[in-house]
């Protein structure tokens, strides 16, 4: 079972029944004991503690944190006892609690008695979690609070080495050491420090992890990217901890690539075009032509650069088209569509558009600058 | 010629969506060609006073309409048929914005509904899909909706608008064509997109597509709207069906002045009669012939014009604080008025005063009186405040609005703001603009940023400068008028919308002074003044004290020991004339009798000041040189005030004689002197009144003074010399002690410039008396009098 003590200085307590403690907070502090142990250790250290006994580390929590006194809780009663706790005792989350006034819910067992269904569609996992928490049933393993670790490995080496494969190797064991121990602590890593002679360099990851396949993988793109500039005598790998990634796939999320994939393509892109090339596109929030997306519903394909072209108007309505690769009349014509802006700006733009068709069916989408006239692309 | 009448024009009166004030758009569209314009802004009519009173200048037709905000998101441009139309919305705008807070007001289906018929509603600028036309056809009925196209070159407005056209003549609902139009120019485009950032609370570089995507939004001219339709012409064809068919204008507003409630077998004018009669026995000790004729002449004309109703709901208000031991009095014109004065309205005895009663009322002006009262700040003026909504009814009294306009550093601000300057430079700049007079860009500007560190070559400074100007005049809100209250017989929210104001328990209506005047809304000022509140308890203070009760009207005019002090410039405590300036003058000036007070008041304006007026007064007055009137044939009205013109009736009359204004010119000159209007409109009449008088002979340096006339506020002769009378006549002798006494009391000293001690310890010194103040329990304690 699981004790749970709520009073000031819980942990220095909680320690004088177990070595084996969870600090929740500064005044809560949970343990795995029998009844009978805290039953008698309390009676005669503080008569003033808040203690719960339970079969689950939540349920001793809530329970310590809202009944005064020694709290027992038989297993398969959780549920009746914590029930005449207000909702208030439940974690804050003003949309739920929203919805609780609204329903008139005061008590926990008011929403203990819920259906689950029904509290999954209309709370949400959160409310499903929350539920599970008013009845008692929740259950998680214990989370000890253990003195930080330090994750790090190092060497000095009896020759240089001035091969990237040999480094790898040595680094691979590194990281087999420190993933091993981040695993026995439920981490992850956020961040590689290395060090090669006194050249330091950071890796920060896109997400926590400690899949080693990949975290070798990236070190290697680092240094293809960034070569060293000497032959190695000493390496020394820090690895910085975190939790672990914990992902829920949506059923309605659109599916991004894997993120290990994509972050070791994007090391690949870097080791070839340079570091300071490599670029996320993002849509411009602005009319400005050829910067945001054009309001056609089509397709269209730009040219870069656009097609100079040679053009016959007739009333300022374009008539006839030349270019390096289309002209003829055109047969069908729209616009012009205008735009204009950025007038605080020198380069301020003001441009008319015009689509058009050709003979042979083709769509085009020109524009005049001045007097000269571009085709800036081709719908598809 | 092609006839297009644009149905779809917000002014600025959207209040940050649109960048152009209603006159302009009148003036515009008038040049343009256009034989009509409709009105149309966000969710009120506050702006369509000024629209008609441009348009009826102009000799166009003004439709009226609002684009209503929907509870489903949507909105609904509304234009008004007839009255009933007109009635409807007023009432639809004023239900919905009286329900929800400032800004989230919104309309359920439920009341477009009730509220739809004499409305015609078009299909708006949202995406034209069967369910919504079907749903307008449902709220408004077939034969009042219109599927609504625009052209402003966008490839998706032009998709929705082949939807709509579909839609149209499938449902066989009329095609109209309009440009949703934002500003008047094209120039005007910057201007709006400035106030679009104002509105989102960003900068124009961060809003995006916010923005205008381009200029298009401008009224454009009947011949370019059908050249821009020619493939639908039936589109610009109907709009000119549709101003056919809308046949209201503000002109049939249907305001009527609450008729005042008389017993059986009395009229109106008998009644008034009567409790004119009665005050006038109480207040004329003895009822001499002279004031028996004057009032006579008065009633003849009141009865004449079918005022008897305004005088007698005023004089009711007067007797509500009479019973309720409220102090008021009237202030303004109205002090020109006998009746006024038997009725209790004013303290002023004109007869005696020898004051003309045709400025107050006058035949050939044509216009309602103006009665402005003044009340003891606070609690006391809000009880007749309420005491008007409760005799009236909630939606038939309302205060006036206040429009707030973009000026000096509010306009600074936001511009700044909105062109991303960071707040040192935004600081900077509204500190520049505050203290540079903004009429005159052209001259100081330049030299003026130098100074202050702005490079006028840099694009983004000249930006800022030319959308400065530009902002200037324009609405940034609604305010509530200080005191002004509108009353109607009947149901004042089928006259005017009518809004929640801050303060609970008030409402405001959506037009300003100017607009209700305009349109022969009728208004009674309720004003607070601290200085009334000093009165009052001065006079409970002499009575408790000194066993005297001290009656307003008959104060002694005369009373040497107030002149006295008015010359030795000890008039702390005394209400216009305790300020640094007017004790400096007062020595030089020395008032020797009543109009020399009235004199004293006036002339420490900044008209007189800013025009130099003040020293040539003085120096005649004093004899240092010699008294010449700029022209002999204004000589008339020049003589009592030694040849230099000190008040605004004297600008008004030379501008009428020297310049051959009309009372109607006239009238308009006063209003342009007015604070918050254009000074555009200034500059026009200023040109009027020059070539006036170059057609009088009058020209070179003589036509000079009169440009002092710009800063001629409204300078209310009147109200200026009946108030220094009251505080004047209480300050004489044993009674300043309790004068004294009151002021030092607290909330009124300290609302006051003048440092309590200044004047409490030292006035009561002069006595011999101790400084009195509340005791704990807010009473007076007694005053121990010693030297009195």
């Amino acid at each position: 079972m699981f004790a749970c003590i709520h009073t000031p200085d819980a942990r220095a307590l909680a320690r004088s029944f177990s070595p084996w403690v969870e600090t929740v907070d500064e005044k809560t502090a949970v343990f795995s004991i029998t009844p009978r142990q805290i039953a008698e250790k309390t009676l005669e250290r503080i008569p003033h503690a808040q203690v719960a006994v339970a079969e689950t580390v939540e349920a001793a929590i809530l329970a310590a944190r809202n009944f005064p006194g020694l709290t027992f809780l038989e297993p398969g009663d959780e549920a009746r006892v914590l029930g005449s706790l207000p909702v208030d005792c439940l974690p804050p989350d003003p949309e739920i609690f929203q919805m609780f006034d609204l329903w008139g819910i005061r008590s926990l067992a008011d929403f203990a008695r819920l259906p689950e269904n029904g509290v999954a569609e209309r709370l949400g996992p959160r409310g499903l979690w929350m539920q599970r928490l008013a009845r008692g049933a929740l259950s998680r393993p214990l989370r000890p609070a253990i003195p930080a670790a330090t994750y790090e490995e190092s060497t000095e080496l009896d020759y240089p080495l001035d091969r990237i494969e040999p480094l790898l190797f040595l680094i691979g064991r590194f990281l087999y050491d420190l993933c091993a121990r981040l695993e026995a602590q439920s981490l992850a890593s956020e961040a590689l420090h290395l060090t090669f002679n006194d050249q330091e360099r950071m890796l920060r990851l896109p997400f926590p992890t400690r899949d080693i396949k990949f975290l070798l993988k990236l070190v290697e793109h680092d240094i293809e990217a960034r070569p060293l500039e000497e032959p190695v005598e000493r390496v020394r790998l820090v690895i910085l901890p975190t939790e672990p990634r914990r992902v829920q796939h949506g059923l309605f999320a659109p599916a991004a690539p894997e993120p290990e994939r994509l972050e070791l393509t994007l090391g690949k892109i870097r080791a070839l075009v340079g570091e300071k090339n490599v670029k996320t596109p993002e849509l411009r929030n602005t009319y400005r032509p050829g910067w945001s997306v054009s309001d056609s519903r089509l397709a269209f394909r730009y040219f870069r650069p656009p097609l100079e072209a040679r053009v016959e108007t007739k009333a300022g309505i374009p008539k006839k088209l030349w270019t390096r690769v289309c002209r003829g009349e055109i047969s069908k014509i729209a616009g012009p569509w205008r735009t204009s802006g950025d007038w605080w700006r020198p380069d301020a733009w003001n441009r008319d558009e015009w689509d058009l068709e050709l003979a042979d069916g083709a769509l085009y989408r020109i524009y005049r600058d001045g007097e000269r006239w571009f085709v800036e692309g081709t719908y598809d | 010629m092609t006839d297009f009448i644009d149905f779809h024009v917000r002014s600025a009166f959207s209040f940050l969506e649109g960048a152009s004030l209603p006159e302009d758009l009148a003036l515009r569209a008038s040049d343009l060609g256009h034989s009509a314009l409709a009105l149309m802004d966000r969710d009120n009519l506050c702006g369509a006073p000024r629209f008609y009173m441009a348009a009826k200048k102009l000799g166009a037709r003004a439709h009226i309409g609002a684009e209503i905000t929907g509870a489903d998101g949507d909105y609904y441009p509304l234009l008004v048929e007839n009255r009933t139309g007109y009635q409807n919305l007023c009432r639809l705008i004023t239900s919905m914005k009286l329900r929800a807070p400032k800004g989230e007001a919104t309309a359920s289906e439920e009341e477009l509904q009730q509220y739809a018929e004499g409305l015609v509603c078009l299909s708006g600028e949202g995406a034209p899909t069967r369910a919504r036309f079907e749903k307008l056809v449902r709220i408004f009925g077939r034969r009042n909706v219109y599927a609504e196209l625009q052209r402003h070159f966008h490839r998706d407005e032009e998709m929705r608008n082949q939807a709509a056209i579909d839609l149209g003549r499938s449902m066989k609902l009329p095609l109209l064509a309009t440009n949703g139009v934002r500003h008047a120019t094209p120039g005007e485009r910057e201007l709006l997109d400035a106030l679009t950032a104002v509105r989102h609370k960003t900068t124009v570089m961060e809003a995006g597509q916010l923005l205008a995507r381009n200029a298009e939004r401008l009224l454009k001219s009947p011949r370019a709207m059908a050249y821009l339709f020619s493939d639908v012409p039936e589109a610009v064809e109907e709009t000119a069906e549709l101003s056919k068919r809308l046949d209201f204008t503000l002109a049939n507003l249907g305001y009527e002045f609450p008729k005042y409630p008389v017993p059986p077998g009395e009229t109106m004018n008998s009644f008034l009669r009567k409790r004119t009669d009665e005050g006038a026995r109480r207040r004329y000790r003895p009822y001499h012939e002279r004031a028996r004729r004057q009032i006579e002449r008065e009633l003849a004309l009141i009865e004449k014009l079918d005022l008897a109703g305004y005088f007698l709901i005023v004089w009711d208000l007067i007797e509500f604080c009479r019973r309720e031991g409220i102090l008021v009095q009237g202030r303004g014109s109205a002090a020109n008025s006998a009746v006024c004065y038997s009725l209790g309205i004013t303290a002023v005895d004109p007869v005696a005063m020898d004051l003309l009663f045709e400025r107050f009322l006058s035949e050939e002006r044509g216009e309602w009186p103006d009665i402005d009262l003044d009340l003891p700040s606070g609690d006391q003026r809000e009880r007749v405040i309420q005491y008007v909504y409760e005799r009236y009814g909630k939606r038939g009294a309302a205060m006036t609005a206040n429009v707030i306009t973009y000026r000096g550093r509010s306009a600074a601000r936001d511009i700044g703001k909105a062109l991303g300057f960071d707040p040192a430079s935004l600081g900077r700049l509204s500190a520049l603009v505050a203290h540079w007079g903004w009429r005159d860009p052209a001259d100081t500007a330049d030299r003026q940023f130098k100074q202050a560190g702005f490079d006028l070559n840099d694009a983004r400074i000249r930006k800022f400068l030319s959308l400065y100007v530009a902002a200037q005049n324009l609405p940034r809100h609604l305010g509530q008028h200080s005191g002004g209250m509108v009353i109607c017989q009947g149901q004042l929210d089928a006259v005017v919308p009518l809004e929640p104001a801050t303060m609970p328990g008030r409402v405001v209506i959506e037009w300003d002074k100017d607009d209700c005047a305009d349109l022969g809304l009728i208004k009674v000022d309720l004003l607070g003044l601290g200085m009334m509140a000093v009165l009052e308890e001065s006079i409970e203070l002499i009575r408790d004290h000194y066993g005297e009760e001290v009656d307003l009207a008959h104060l002694p005019q005369n009373d040497p020991r107030v002149y006295k002090a008015l010359q030795e410039a000890d008039t702390i405590g005394m209400f216009q004339v305790e300020s640094r300036a007017q004790m400096s003058c007062l020595p030089r000036l020395k008032p020797k009798k009543f109009y020399d007070i009235v004199v004293q008041v006036a002339i420490i304006r900044p008209g007189p000041i800013v025009g130099k007026m003040l020293h040539p007064y003085l120096n005649r007055r004093q004899g240092f040189e010699k008294t010449i009137c700029m022209h002999p044939s204004l000589e008339p009205i020049l003589k009592r005030t030694l040849g230099v013109p000190l008040f605004q009736e004297q600008l008004l009359r030379m501008a009428m004689i020297a310049a051959n204004f009309s009372g109607g010119e006239a009238e308009e000159l006063r209003r342009a002197m007015g604070f918050k209007r254009s000074q555009a409109r200034m500059r026009e009449i200023e040109t009027r009144l020059r070539s006036g008088m170059a057609a009088n002979g009058i020209v070179g340096e003589t036509q000079d003074p009169r440009v002092a006339c710009r800063q001629l506020r409204t300078d209310r002769l009147r109200q200026r010399l009946f108030e220094v009378q009251l505080s004047g006549g209480v300050y004489r002798g044993h009674s300043q002690p309790a004068a004294d006494g009151v002021l030092s009391s607290g909330d009124i000293g300290e609302r006051r410039a003048t440092p309590r001690s200044a004047f409490s310890s030292r006035g009561c010194d002069a006595v011999g008396m101790e400084v009195p103040s509340r005791a704990g329990n807010g009473q007076w304690p007694l005053v121990s009098a010693a030297g009195v």
